[in-house]
């Protein structure tokens, strides 16, 4: 339990600094939220600024920022000016979320699978078949994947549309095309991991105290297989629910991706704070839930629940 | 549904100034004129009638009788002293307060008297502009207009949904029911939309398609001049283009044809910065050094010469076709730098730069709306020029209200921008919307005004 709660706290000393950091990064970009192509007369400007606060001492600034955050308010955004930070972020994350599960599942349901397979049939061709492809997924960009999968699947078959966030079957392909780079990541880690076990001495005994292959397999293979992709899933997890930058702009879906680029070029300072800040506190908790999953599966690990 | 570009950013007609919030609040809000899809001249919208007197210094509105807000309270010409008096005051905060900034406005009954002190003739056009419309007291400018359509529901980065407003004047008129406008910003994913036919309009093809499309997709694409240019501005302030010399030789070793050709001939090569489509208006004689042939020989600063616009593919383009340009006529070498849009902007206002790209769209078709820019005292000018002609050409053409006299002056004016070579044309926007050929009474136009009341959807089996 202590440890449980040393690690909370490192959380939020962590969330602090991040917020910190992230305040003062945004305030030394040049311009601001209200430069346009077109510029403001000098009094409207001022006025604008008057009315965000940005005309006070930095500090000051900072501890409102502080205050808000504290109280899960980052204020209104800076480009949706009638918008809250809270209400986009709601908004925004059901349809990250969305996309990020399916691409997890995607990722799990081929990964993991394709890995011990290639485990298994090591050196032959399946073998190189699986590494080959998984290489391959990895070094091209998702957004050469995405547009091959809309060339073939929207206007080659005419099974999904093309973008748009209409239905479930908008979301299929960008679920797809998020989630393979990742499957061949842990195709690669659950190569390895398994080889790893197989050669280890757990197998090799448990056949000799005579188990069945499919025991031999699920508790002695898979079970310590699993800790590395514990250990990889955790931040891969929060990466993926909290958006994809690429994926959410070719499909037209309303997700938090784009929010992390756009709201730091638009130098919309209160979206940028909210979202960098949420986004730390989820990759936190995520990380944290893996430990203790780990925890659960190998008890020589620090334990976290006990 | 159609496809909006970049997310609406803000819903209130008084405050928005993004070409994708306008094109949202040009369903939700009207004004008291609506413009000719054609010819974007001035018809009555919530006035059924309008003059004006003075020379242009004097407007009259006759309201219609019996308007109503979008949540059926009745709305009168109060409503309108009471808007523009907020849009004038600059603690509003509103991009538009220098338009209304010497107006005073009279209600008397149904009747709407707007006074200026300088003339300003195209105040009928300004008013189908929603910035013009009014707002409510009772309730926000957000939810509540008197477009033809009213808001159902915004979510940010998502869609706008809008449907028929039952209390709109023109009612009668509006045929379409309802209207999504999606967030779709790349504009790639629009057009993949587009050929699926997920949505009935969006307001820019990708560049790399526009070949194919005009080949293949004439009846919805017709790339049409807009009322906006592209051009460099000079740093008049400081060395290198604090020298006339300088300036005119980088003007001179430009090549508008040869640049137009290389981006593929998609853009209007122009050696102008008033568009050369705006309705009665002839351009001015080109200055005479154009015309001069033979080296120039101009020297180099200390760090050399350097190029800054901001950062996206067709700029670099002109970019490097530029460069290419000058090194060839002046034997200079002009280094390229990009910065992310902000800073670039902060560059361009605090003059931190010798060349930079630029583009202007102007708000009315009014070779004022360029040329004002300018002017020493305009906060666009970010060329650091300060020129005592030029200032009183524009002043000068403010206050006349004669339209012959006006635009022999602003011709006057253009020939001085051109002839100090503050700025360097380079070309006139094109639009490249898509349009399907179902959306039924769309016209393009230099403006890129869409009245969406008027439009109306083909069904399939009348194709």
């Amino acid at each position: 339990m202590s440890a449980l709660l040393r690690r909370l706290g490192a959380l939020a000393l962590t969330l602090l600094a991040v917020h910190l950091s992230a305040f003062l990064l945004l305030r030394a970009a040049r311009g601001g939220p209200f430069d346009e192509a077109r510029s403001l007369p000098v009094e409207v400007e001022a006025a604008l600024r008057a009315e965000y606060h940005l005309d006070e001492p930095l500090y000051s600034q900072y501890l409102r920022a502080l205050g808000g955050a504290l109280q899960g308010d980052f204020g209104p955004s800076l480009r949706y000016r009638d918008v809250r930070v809270t209400t986009i972020l709601a908004d925004a994350l059901p349809v990250s979320v969305t996309l990020g599960l399916g691409a997890l599942l995607v990722a799990l349901l081929l990964g993991i699978p394709a890995g011990l397979a290639a485990a298994s049939a090591r050196q032959r061709p399946l073998d190189g078949l699986i590494r080959g492809g998984s290489t391959l997924l990895l070094s091209v960009p998702n957004f050469v994947i995405a547009g091959l999968a809309i060339s073939w699947f929207s206007f080659g078959l005419g099974w999904f549309p093309p973008a748009g966030g209409f239905g479930w079957r908008a979301y299929v392909l960008p679920c797809v095309c998020l989630g393979l780079p990742t499957a061949a990541q842990l195709a690669r880690l659950s190569r390895s991991a398994a080889l790893e076990v197989l050669e280890g001495e757990g197998p090799r005994s448990a056949q000799a105290r005579g188990l069945s292959a499919s025991v031999i397999r699920s508790r002695h293979v898979l079970r310590p297989a699993l800790a590395p992709l514990l250990a990889f899933l955790g931040p891969t997890s929060a990466a993926l629910l909290t958006g994809s930058l690429v994926i959410e702009q070719v499909f037209a879906l309303p997700g938090l991706g784009a929010h992390f680029v756009q709201a730091a070029l638009n130098r919309d300072y209160t979206l940028a704070l909210g979202i960098t800040v949420s986004y730390t506190a989820l990759l936190g908790l995520l990380t944290l839930l893996a430990d203790w999953s780990m925890a659960k599966l190998d008890p020589r690990m620090e334990s976290l629940s006990g | 549904m159609v496809a909006n570009g970049d997310d609406v950013s803000l819903l209130h007609p008084q405050r928005a100034a993004s070409i994708s919030d306008i094109r949202v609040l040009q369903a939700l809000h009207a004004g008291l004129t609506r413009l000719d899809p054609v010819d974007l001249q001035p018809q009555p919208g919530l006035a059924s009638r309008f003059s004006s007197s003075e020379g242009g210094r004097q407007w009259s509105f006759e309201l219609r009788p019996k308007l109503q807000w979008s949540d059926g309270h009745p709305l009168d010409a109060n409503d309108f002293v009471r808007s523009w008096q907020q849009l004038a005051d600059p603690s509003f905060a509103s991009p538009y307060q220098s338009w209304l900034a010497d107006a005073q406005v009279q209600a008397d009954g149904n009747r709407l008297t707007v006074r200026f002190v300088d003339p300003r003739p195209a105040f009928a056009e300004m008013c189908a502009f929603p910035a013009l419309a009014p707002v409510p007291a009772h309730a926000a400018a957000e939810a509540v207009g008197v477009g033809p359509f009213r808001l159902v529901s915004r979510r940010v980065r998502d869609r706008v949904r809008v449907e028929r407003n039952p209390h709109y004047w023109d009612v009668e008129q509006v045929q379409l029911e309802a209207i999504d406008f999606l967030t779709v910003e790349s504009q790639v994913t629009a057009l993949n939309l587009f050929l699926a036919g997920e949505v009935a309009y969006a307001p820019n093809a990708p560049e790399l398609a526009i070949p194919e499309l005009r080949k293949q997709l004439a009846d919805s694409f017709a790339p049409t001049p807009q009322f906006a240019s592209t051009f460099l501005r000079l740093n008049t302030s400081k060395p290198p283009f604090d020298q006339l010399q300088t300036r005119r030789a980088f003007a001179r070793a430009v090549d508008q044809q040869a640049l137009s050709r290389a981006l593929g001939q998609t853009r209007i090569a122009t050696e102008y910065f008033v568009p050369i489509d705006t309705p009665d208006w002839v351009p001015p004689p080109l200055p005479q050094w154009h015309e001069q042939r033979g080296i120039i020989s101009i020297e180099a600063p200390p760090g050399g010469f350097e190029y800054l616009y901001n950062s996206s593919e067709l700029n670099r383009s002109v970019a490097e076709v530029l460069q290419d340009q000058w090194r060839r006529s002046l034997g200079q070498t002009v280094r390229l730098s990009n910065q992310e849009w902000k800073s670039f902007l902060s560059a361009q206002r605090g003059l931190e730069y010798q060349v930079s790209r630029s583009s202007w769209i102007g708000d009315y078709l009014d070779p004022i709306a360029f040329l004002e820019i300018f002017h020493s005292k305009s906060g666009n000018s970010r060329t650091g020029w300060v020129d005592s002609v030029y200032d009183g050409l524009i002043e000068q053409a403010r206050r006349e209200s004669d339209p012959e006299a006006r635009r022999i002056v602003l011709r006057e004016a253009e020939r001085r921008l051109l002839d100090q070579a503050v700025i360097v044309p380079l070309y006139h926007e094109v639009s490249m919307e898509l349009v399907s050929p179902r959306l039924l009474g769309f016209h393009r136009n230099l403006r890129g005004y869409i009245d969406w009341g008027r439009l109306a959807w083909q069904a399939e089996d009348q194709l």
